[in-house]
């Protein structure tokens, strides 16, 4: 995504419209220049490669392309400092010797000396470090990998995002696919409304209080459900976009749909390519009155389990509609996936960053042999385990009861953290004074 | 009926026929909804409601400040007022004062929102050391939440669908900040029904301030630098015009006449900000593009002049030992300042732990001298400082009122002054006197 200063646009007032103006081949000329320039420039600060750019900015065309195709680069590119000293040890050290400015040359020179005397090095190279971590001082050191056409590519994808990102809601309408959008649309916390018309599914995206207000405070999450959109095959999207027009912020009306394939370079096969036992975006299962989306349908010695993948942040939220709508964890796994450095919640399957299949169907028949046991108990026996370890008469100290009071309100850390000391949960919930109550199965602290 | 907080709104479970028309029907939920900011009026109008917004939190808060009579008087109209409403003093009047009364009187859980990291910590310090309590930190590498937290509008921002129903008062410091753009939004989707704004500076040119009328009670005290003058210290404003170097005259001359000969094509007038806009908005073409750069060069020139800088020499040597904060309009000069010098800079780039460790470092007379480009404008408190030095600026009012405010701070036989170095025979000149409207001084050439 660009900041909404790089954004290129063009709107028409008369009807309300905006359209992106994207990058096409006969612009790769332009594209090529600024990457040439970059190789050209390892070695140098980002301000000098940023000035040596300036003239041909002033004499493009739209000078805002090549800032946008620069901060790509900047932003694929290594930048390193140019001293081996710590800027800010160095500043810290200059500041407090020198108390008082220096205000003229012998004194500042005086100064520097003893700096440079108590760090082991030179006055030349602690001016080259004093303001070194700065970004502009910063040098240009290796650049990406990067083909101008695979750069344009990016440019045009990134201008489709950071129109989304101003928009207040936005509507898709797909044919396949449908079960997997909707599953994305949630974990984004994102809200929909949906529509059907044959095979034809319309969802309306936006966000919990777009209903009370225009807000865009959703927008960065319509953007990544369009970055994901635009890995799907076959869609229309229409947004609403707030965009400034002099003093007053204007409503325009944006399409598009899977033919920009031809400008992102974005292409449907560069989806995750499945082993043969799984199948994505299978039909939804209808329980109760419930509608369960499953990403993934595996087939197992001649038997069909759904998956669902998750975020544990909505690893509850997914288990308790499931329950609501009977459906046994046997029939529907739920799979967490992890990011950075994100915690398995206790008793789930996790993978980091992506789902290892073959791991998953070895994991499953290894349950299916045991009749899957600790997949169907695992977040069944949270509130058993729970009670279990509340007949532990082991008593919390003063110290683990400081400490769980400062975790408040992190309820997950707080029973993570009695769980992992061996102390009875609500008993101790209650010693520290708080009030505990179960909601289905999610265990509610409250002061 | 019921009243929940979920995701930023209030969702209304089991409501009577007569809702109000601020509560509509989401059909994606099921369910009426409304904005968080509607809590204290169903609550009014449904005292009966089961209230599932709030936990029930008494927190017992005493301090031993003595507040002035001012500051008292804008506390008690601020409570009759349903406890809120924004208070309007001058810097160095004390607002944080009134801030602690009101948090006192309520005794309950509060935010308190400042647009700085350095402001957070000032008021996270300063609340604890007032209140005898440790105190939250939302932003700036913290996320430490306390029944008493500080936050910047920016985390608050981000953080309102979890926190919009943690804390009942909400004391906005700088309030005019929250009427623009997206943190207006924290003023809707927070359901604290006790609100306070602090700020020296209400009314906005782009009249946004209209807006927190609605969410935050709008003005109800304020009081003007005439009014408080046995409150702050005695100033004087003296402006220093400077002489560019003629190369320098020679190349701003060469760059205005480019930026006024495309505005005089293109019949454009620059009697505002909104002008100015207007003309960012058309230069988006290689002729347009071309006045900009030639504006912003013809604007470095007049606030980069080389005398600028050997004039701030002058005025260090001269104020040798008596704290002095530098004021510029861009990064760029405060580093520069910075490296001539010697003396900590403190930007936007500053990363927090080193901000807060030189504003220490400035409080405790370990450095006398402190540059910044826009970050020290507002509300950062350093009692003794007495000179200020403004190297560049805007014309805007606001800043020149809060910039002066920083050496304001009242003190023993202290006479505070502030220089303006300006360009002779640049725009400079002009911004100068459009930022000095309205505030009472002496302004000697000298």
């Amino acid at each position: 995504m660009f900041p909404v200063q790089l954004m290129t646009v063009r709107r028409s007032n008369r009807d309300g419209t905006v359209k992106n103006t994207f990058l096409f081949r006969g612009s790769l000329p332009v594209v090529s220049r600024i990457v040439e320039t970059f190789h050209r420039s390892i070695g140098r600060t980002r301000s000098e490669i940023l000035n040596s750019l300036k003239e041909f900015e002033l004499r493009s065309q739209n000078p805002k392309v090549i800032r946008g195709l620069v901060y790509l680069l900047f932003r694929l590119s290594t930048l390193e400092r140019a001293s081996a000293l710590d800027p800010e040890k160095v500043r810290m050290e200059i500041f407090r010797t020198a108390r008082s400015p220096s205000v003229n040359v012998g004194e500042r020179l005086g100064v520097l000396k003893k700096v440079a005397e108590k760090m082991g090095t030179t006055v030349e190279e602690i001016e080259n470090a004093i303001y070194a971590d700065l970004e502009d001082n910063l040098i240009l050191r290796k650049v990406p990998v990067i083909t101008p056409p695979q750069l344009l590519y990016l440019y045009n994808s990134e201008q489709i995002e950071t129109v989304i990102m101003k928009s207040q809601w936005i509507q898709i309408t797909l044919s396949e696919n449908y079960g997997r959008l909707v599953r994305k649309i949630r974990s984004l916390g994102l809200l929909y409304s949906h529509t059907e018309n044959g095979n034809l599914h319309t969802l309306k995206v936006s966000g919990p209080v777009s209903v009370l207000e225009h807000s865009e405070r959703y927008g960065i999450r319509l953007a990544l459900l369009v970055k994901y959109l635009l890995h799907l095959a076959t869609w229309e999207l229409d947004a609403i976009v707030s965009l400034r027009d002099g003093r007053e912020k204007r409503d325009y009306r944006y399409h598009i749909d899977d033919s920009v394939r031809e400008f992102t370079g974005i292409s449907p096969l560069q989806m995750e390519k499945l082993p043969s036992f799984v199948h994505d975006g299978p039909d939804p299962l209808e329980r109760s009155g419930v509608t369960i989306y499953p990403d993934y349908e595996l087939v197992l010695d001649g038997r069909k389990t759904y998956v669902i993948v998750t975020r544990p942040r909505y690893l509850q939220e997914d288990i308790l509609t499931l329950k609501m709508a009977g459906v046994e964890q046997d029939e529907c796994v739920t799979v967490c996936l992890l990011e950075g450095k994100e915690k398995c919640p206790p008793g789930t399957i996790c993978f980091r960053d992506r789902v290892d299949w073959y791991a998953l169907r070895d994991r499953l028949l290894s349950y299916e042999s045991k009749g899957r046991k600790v997949i169907t108990s695992a977040h069944k026996t949270r509130r058993e385990k729970l009670e279990q370890v509340n007949n532990n008469s082991k008593e919390i100290d003063e110290k683990s009861l400081s400490h769980l009071r400062k975790l408040f309100p992190d309820t997950d850390a707080m029973i993570d953290f009695l769980e992992f000391k061996g102390f009875p949960v609500i008993p101790s919930l209650q010693r520290a004074g708080f009030k505990v109550s179960w909601k289905g199965l999610r265990l509610i602290i409250e002061e | 009926m019921k009243i929940l907080y979920k995701s930023g709104r209030l969702i209304i479970n089991d409501p009577p026929d007569d809702l109000p028309s601020y509560v509509v029907y989401d059909q994606r939920i099921g369910a009426y909804v409304a904005e968080g900011f509607r809590y204290a009026d169903l609550m009014a109008k449904y005292p009966e409601a089961e209230d599932e917004v709030f936990s029930k939190v008494t927190i017992n808060l005493n301090h031993g400040e003595k507040l002035r009579m001012y500051q008292k008087k804008a506390v008690d109209l601020w409570m009759s007022n349903r406890s809120s409403g924004v208070v309007v003093l001058p810097t160095a009047a004390g607002k944080t004062h009134v801030g602690f009364e009101a948090i006192a009187r309520m005794q309950t859980t509060s935010l308190v929102l400042a647009p700085t990291i350095e402001l957070v910590q000032q008021w996270r310090s300063r609340l604890s050391r007032t209140f005898g309590i440790e105190v939250g930190q939302i932003g700036g590498g913290e996320r430490d939440i306390r029944d008493i937290s500080v936050s910047t509008y920016d985390s608050a921002y981000l953080m309102a669908e979890k926190l919009g129903n943690r804390f009942r008062l909400l004391l906005a410091d700088e309030v005019h900040h929250m009427a623009s753009g997206h943190y207006l939004d924290i003023a809707r989707m927070y359901a604290s029904p006790y609100r306070m704004g602090l700020t020296a500076t209400f009314e906005r040119v782009d009249m946004l301030h209209e807006q927190l009328d609605q969410y935050m009670g709008g003005k109800i005290f304020e009081l003007g630098y005439e009014e408080l003058s046995e409150y702050l210290s005695d100033y004087e404003i003296v402006r220093i015009p400077v002489e560019l170097e003629p190369e320098e005259e020679e190349e701003y001359n060469r760059n205005r006449e480019i930026f006024l000969s495309y505005l005089r094509r293109h019949r454009l007038t620059m009697k505002g900000p909104w002008d100015f806009e207007k003309f960012i908005m058309s230069s988006w073409n290689p002729e347009g593009r071309e006045a900009l750069i030639a504006w912003r060069k013809a604007r470095e020139i007049a606030f980069n002049a080389r005398v600028k800088v050997d004039t701030v020499r002058y005025v260090l040597n001269k104020h040798r030992g008596e704290k002095t904060i530098i004021f510029s309009e861009d990064t760029s000069s405060a580093y520069l300042v910075s490296r001539e010098f010697l003396i900590p800079c403190i930007t936007y780039l500053t990363p927090g732990r080193e901000r807060k460790a030189y504003l220490e470092m400035f409080r405790n007379g370990e450095v006398t001298a402190l540059a910044s480009s826009r970050v020290l404008d507002e509300g950062v408190d350093v009692p003794d400082a007495s000179v200020g030095i403004i190297l560049s600026g805007s014309g805007s009012n606001r800043q020149f009122k809060q910039r002066l405010g920083r050496i304001l701070r009242p003190g023993e036989n202290k006479r505070a002054i502030m220089y303006e170095i300006v360009a002779k025979g640049t725009s400079e000149y002009g911004t100068s006197r459009r930022r000095r409207k309205g505030v009472p001084s002496s302004v000697n050439d000298s």
